[in-house]
């Protein structure tokens, strides 16, 4: 990815921050700084409103914790859409290669299997005692690589893992 | 556009979850369904929703795509997609919105689908499990149909997330203090009790990559639920499931927390009150015993 779409997605980010005003509700409505202090996503916010475009964001792992529950969405007095932005935020630390790597073994497991957990001999098992249908064959997986090629995921995997070898 | 004289139809998608690893809810799913006169047409060739967090994060175009040949899916059939799953639900519900709404994202989401030569013009309604018993069935018609009331039954509701947030796009109840579900649960003659931690999230989506902040969450949860001493849990989603069945149990496992409280599925409840036989296995598959909860309802 080159380094001019990086930063005009991190502008983006940037003016989505602009109008918060630090009130905090956001934090208050979340369930994970609830329990984890170390997690705070008015405090995620503002260190985008004072850096300058970082060519390395090095937020470590936490914005990941973001559980999209959307609590915060619902009462931000500035509507800014937090769990949005947040999204936009893992999206450029994917891009950076700061993504956790049991996050991209379960993408990785999308792809090959076409789900997210695998059918297992006990899945079968357990249908079969429920009377439930046989799983089909993964007839959908091709068209779902293709379309994974198509809107371009595949390359940003795959130059993803070049980032990590190389860096 | 699912209404039909014989009865509600539907393009019935479980999602992953449900699929391999609680198979059991599609089975109380399946037959509530049925005894109360609705369809569901089986959908070929689907994938994952795909789930509404990780990828929608990588690459949010792709997210679109994928979720889209989904609903294109259904809407060759000519049926609205029904799913037991809050993250299937977020992710087909957001995904219809924008391509409802956004004409430019359409056309860009079927310039995609048509390299696998598909498309999704937008024609039908997404509908979880639960918001089809409300809207469509109808508690009145749940209300003739019940054998067994479940009497003297306490229950603590959780929605989770997804059900209901976020609201503009969702519109299904109120995002702070919904009632729909309590009111299906209160029609099967059951009582929903009030907890502090109602609408807490339960920090099932922290599991892969922050396991201690996952349970402190749930530990939280439950730690009000217990407050309010119901009989069990009810939810409308396999990750919620998971988290408060099987994590709970982890929970009793190595951390000796002992909060015994057992986890329900909605259709599982329903099922018992409509005096339907889900066999002697299905309950055993949950990981806090539910025979106590089971029996009382049955020998009632
Ligand atoms: S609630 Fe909104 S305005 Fe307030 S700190 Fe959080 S993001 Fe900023
Ligand atoms: S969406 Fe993320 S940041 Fe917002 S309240 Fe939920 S976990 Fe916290």
């Amino acid at each position: 990815m080159e380094q001019g779409e990086k930063l005009r997605k991190l502008k983006e980010i940037k003016r989505k921050a602009l109008i918060c005003f630090q009130c905090g509700v956001c934090v208050g409505s979340c369930p994970v700084a609830f329990v984890n202090e170390k997690y705070n996503p008015r405090r995620i916010l503002r260190n985008f409103l004072f850096n300058q475009s970082p060519p390395q964001l090095n937020l470590s792992n936490l914005p990941w914790l973001c559980l999209h529950c959307y609590a915060c969405l619902e009462r931000c007095p500035q509507n800014i859409g937090l769990s949005e932005v947040m999204f936009k935020i893992q999206h450029l630390q994917f891009l950076n290669g700061e993504i956790p790597s049991s996050f991209l073994n379960a993408v990785k497991q999308i792809i090959k299997t076409g789900r997210v957990s695998p059918v297992t001999p006990i899945t079968e098992r357990r249908r079969e005692q429920l009377n439930l249908p046989k799983i089909e064959t993964e007839t959908g997986v091709e068209e779902l690589k293709k379309i994974i090629k198509e809107t371009g995921l595949k390359k940003l995997l795959f130059s993803q893992e070049e980032e990590k070898r190389s860096g | 556009m699912a209404e039909r004289e014989t009865g509600h139809k539907y393009a019935f998608f479980p999602g992953c979850l449900v699929t391999t690893r609680l198979p059991y809810i599609e089975a109380a799913v399946r037959k509530s369904m049925r005894r109360l006169g609705a369809e569901l047409v089986d959908m070929p060739e689907t994938t994952c929703c795909p789930e509404p967090t990780l990828t929608k994060a990588l690459n949010q175009k792709t997210w679109l795509a994928i979720a889209a040949r989904n609903l294109s899916i259904a809407e060759e059939i000519g049926l609205d997609i029904l799913t037991p799953c809050n993250g299937c639900y977020g992710t087909f519900k957001t995904v219809n919105y924008i391509i409802k709404t956004n004409e430019k994202e359409r056309v860009k989401i079927n310039d995609t689908l048509k390299k696998v030569n598909r498309e999704y013009k937008g024609k039908i309604q997404v509908k979880h499990v639960v918001e089809a018993l409300y809207k469509d069935i109808g508690k009145e018609r749940i209300k003739k149909e019940i054998q067994k009331p479940l009497k003297n039954i306490k229950i603590a509701v959780h929605y989770g997330c997804h059900l209901l947030r976020p609201s503009e796009i969702i519109q299904l109840d109120d995002p702070e203090q919904p009632t729909f579900l309590d009111e299906l649960v209160e029609v099967l003659g059951a009582k929903s009790v009030d907890y502090e931690r109602k609408m807490m999230c339960c920090g099932g989506e922290d599991l892969k990559i922050h396991p201690q902040t996952a349970y402190s969450i749930l530990k939280e949860k439950l730690s009000s639920i217990k407050e309010a001493d119901p009989d069990c849990i009810v939810v409308t989603c396999p990750l919620c499931m998971i988290q408060l069945d099987e994590n709970q149990a982890l929970l009793q496992r190595r951390h000796r927390q002992n909060f015994n409280i057992p986890v329900f599925y909605y259709s599982e409840l329903l099922c018992l009150a409509l005096n339907i036989n889900l066999g002697d296995q299905h309950f055993k598959l949950h990981r806090i015993k539910a025979d106590e909860v089971v029996k009382k309802i049955v020998k009632s």
